[in-house]
């Protein structure tokens, strides 16, 4: 018998990626040969200049691009097309506008064909996690940015994915706003302990929520380091003053600093 | 070591002792409110002196020594000619008979349209199907294919309905196709992320999402189902208000003429008005609504 704690939750194989737009005169690398293993339970976030391919890698986990060649598996099974068990969380405000909050987190499990009751309360259980609680009924233009990303959160984990993928979640956010939501996510994860996959622009946000921050290149798409992050666990806004952590971003910035050469 | 000086509490400046903050929040509120006021009492106001100028140049083109009363009624035989209509039925007739016929065509001929509009807009092999051939009856006006309708179906109430729920079909469909590529992209993944199957994102994405855009539809169609149901009554109609114009032009009855005029006039106005209810209040979660 196979540990299964020793398959990986994600893993890429070979792949590569071309986008071929009708009027280029020819086909574009987005992703050079990534071979890439995330553990189960682990955060990880991909970092890179734009155009580096982290979101169409993103994209690929999640089975909404099929790779040139090469193959990506989920458990060990090759990924064939999006479900719900590779949940997303985007940049653009993905709330449906004409569901309520309630009917927008029951959303996963009603498509899953869940019963009436237990969905909502299910939905319930994940709203009062975000601290939404009394805005059940609300419609979503009722909401700030910042409770939108939470309606995303509850959402995305009541349809209860194996795999988180994120997608520069907090991008759009204002400063103050994303440092209460980064906080929010690390506690569901440290409860859930579902594989997170987060891309960001913002080396601080990786370093701080991170187990492991995979620095991508451009032109082509590829990886070009691995940094682990053994900051211990509960981090608190405090390790941001720390040292370590000050070095950690520091290593990252050079990093991505000798890559913007080209 | 830079030293933080301590935070201090924030206290509003101003006269404390004539007014509590309590007190100027509702003198503001009130100021807000009276200001809405009054906007309202102006529209109001103009709407009614707008109407009122329109019928006063009227009642003066009636008194000028040249006037011929048969041409231009005087306001009295309008009126008259109104409660005649609706004390022997006549006009009550009239206009059931259109209303019944104009329901019938706009409700089959937007069902049409909305489920046709919608379906080659989002998949796009029907579209592919489908496109050539409305893009093809759409530039020709629904007039036009009476002629052809009464050829093809004689001159019985079937013509009539049919061209009625063409002009409905027609200002319709396109505008549902276009809701139909407006869907955001991020929805659609965000529901394929969540376990939807493709036909759940077309009944629970792509169908709500495209609301504004199909009661938009709704509106144009209302518009032009009322406006080709005069042409539809002269297809050898014996009722109707379309009827009820031409027999008062046969007859050298412009009062009649008029009154009819007036009459779809005011439907036409409260259908429209009916549907924005219902739009309102259908779309009332939308960020552009309300």
């Amino acid at each position: 018998m196979n540990d299964p704690t020793a398959v990986p939750a994600l893993s890429a194989k070979q792949i590569w990626h071309y986008f071929a737009p009708v009027h280029a005169r020819r086909p574009f690398l987005a992703l050079e040969n990534i071979n890439l293993d995330i553990a189960r339970g682990s955060f990880v976030s991909l970092v890179g200049p734009s155009g580096c391919g982290k979101s169409t890698l993103l994209r690929v986990f999640a089975g909404l691009v099929r790779p040139t060649s090469g193959q990506v598996e989920l458990g060990g099974q090759p990924i064939d097309g999006p479900d719900e068990r590779k949940g997303m969380v985007f940049q653009e405000d993905a709330v449906f506008p004409w569901l309520s909050i309630v009917k927008n987190v029951e959303y996963g499990p009603r498509a899953r064909g869940v019963g009436r009751a237990e969905r909502r309360k299910l939905a319930r259980q994940w709203i009062d996690m975000v601290g939404l609680a009394g805005f059940e009924n609300a419609y979503p233009r009722e909401l700030s940015g910042g409770m939108g990303k939470r309606v995303d959160l509850a959402r995305v984990y009541a349809s209860d994915p194996e795999i988180l993928l994120m997608d520069e979640p907090f991008g759009a956010l204002d400063a103050l706003t994303r440092l209460k939501l980064q906080q929010e996510l690390l506690l569901l994860w440290e409860r859930t302990r579902k594989t997170v996959v987060f891309v960001t622009h913002d080396l601080e946000e990786a370093g701080y929520l991170s187990d492991t921050v995979v620095v991508m290149a451009a032109r082509p798409g590829r990886i070009a380091s691995i940094h682990h992050v053994d900051i211990p666990r509960p981090r608190s806004f405090d390790i941001r003053t720390t040292a370590q952590f000050t070095v950690l971003t520091r290593r990252l910035w050079n990093e991505i600093e000798s890559l913007d050469d080209g | 070591m830079p030293r933080v000086v301590k935070a201090q509490a924030y206290q509003p400046t101003g006269n404390a002792q004539a007014s509590s903050s309590r007190s100027l929040e509702a003198l503001a509120l009130q100021q807000a409110r009276r200001s809405a006021l009054h906007r309202r009492r102006q529209q109001i106001l103009l709407g009614f002196l707008s109407v009122l100028i329109v019928i006063a140049v009227y009642t003066i083109l009636t008194q000028l020594p040249k006037s011929n009363p048969a041409l231009l009624p005087p306001p009295p035989t309008i009126v008259n000619a109104f409660i005649k209509g609706i004390q022997d039925g006549t006009l009550l007739s009239a206009t059931l008979a259109s209303l019944g016929r104009v329901a019938i065509g706009y409700l089959a001929g937007c069902t049409i349209a909305i489920v046709i509009g919608s379906l080659r807009g989002w998949y796009t092999t029907i579209g592919y199907l489908l496109d050539p051939i409305i893009d093809a009856l759409r530039p020709v006006p629904a007039l036009a294919y009476i002629p052809l309708v009464i050829l093809w179906f004689g001159i019985g109430e079937m013509a009539r309905v049919l061209v009625i729920g063409l002009a409905s079909f027609l200002s319709c469909v396109v505008s549902v196709t276009a809701g139909m590529k407006e869907v955001p992209t991020v929805y659609v993944e965000a529901a394929r992320t969540l376990g939807a199957t493709e036909r759940r994102v077309f009944l629970t994405v792509a169908i709500p999402s495209s609301l504004p855009y199909i009661f938009a539809g709704l509106r144009v169609a209302i518009g032009a189902a009322w406006g080709t149901l005069v042409a539809a009554e002269l297809i050898a109609a014996q009722n109707g208000l379309g009827y009820l114009l031409q027999a008062g032009q046969e007859f050298f009855h412009s009062e009649t003429v008029i009154v009819a005029l007036f009459v779809i006039g005011v439907i036409g106005y409260l259908m429209d008005a009916a549907l924005k209810a219902l739009q309102t209040w259908a779309l009332r979660w939308s960020p552009r609504s309300g």
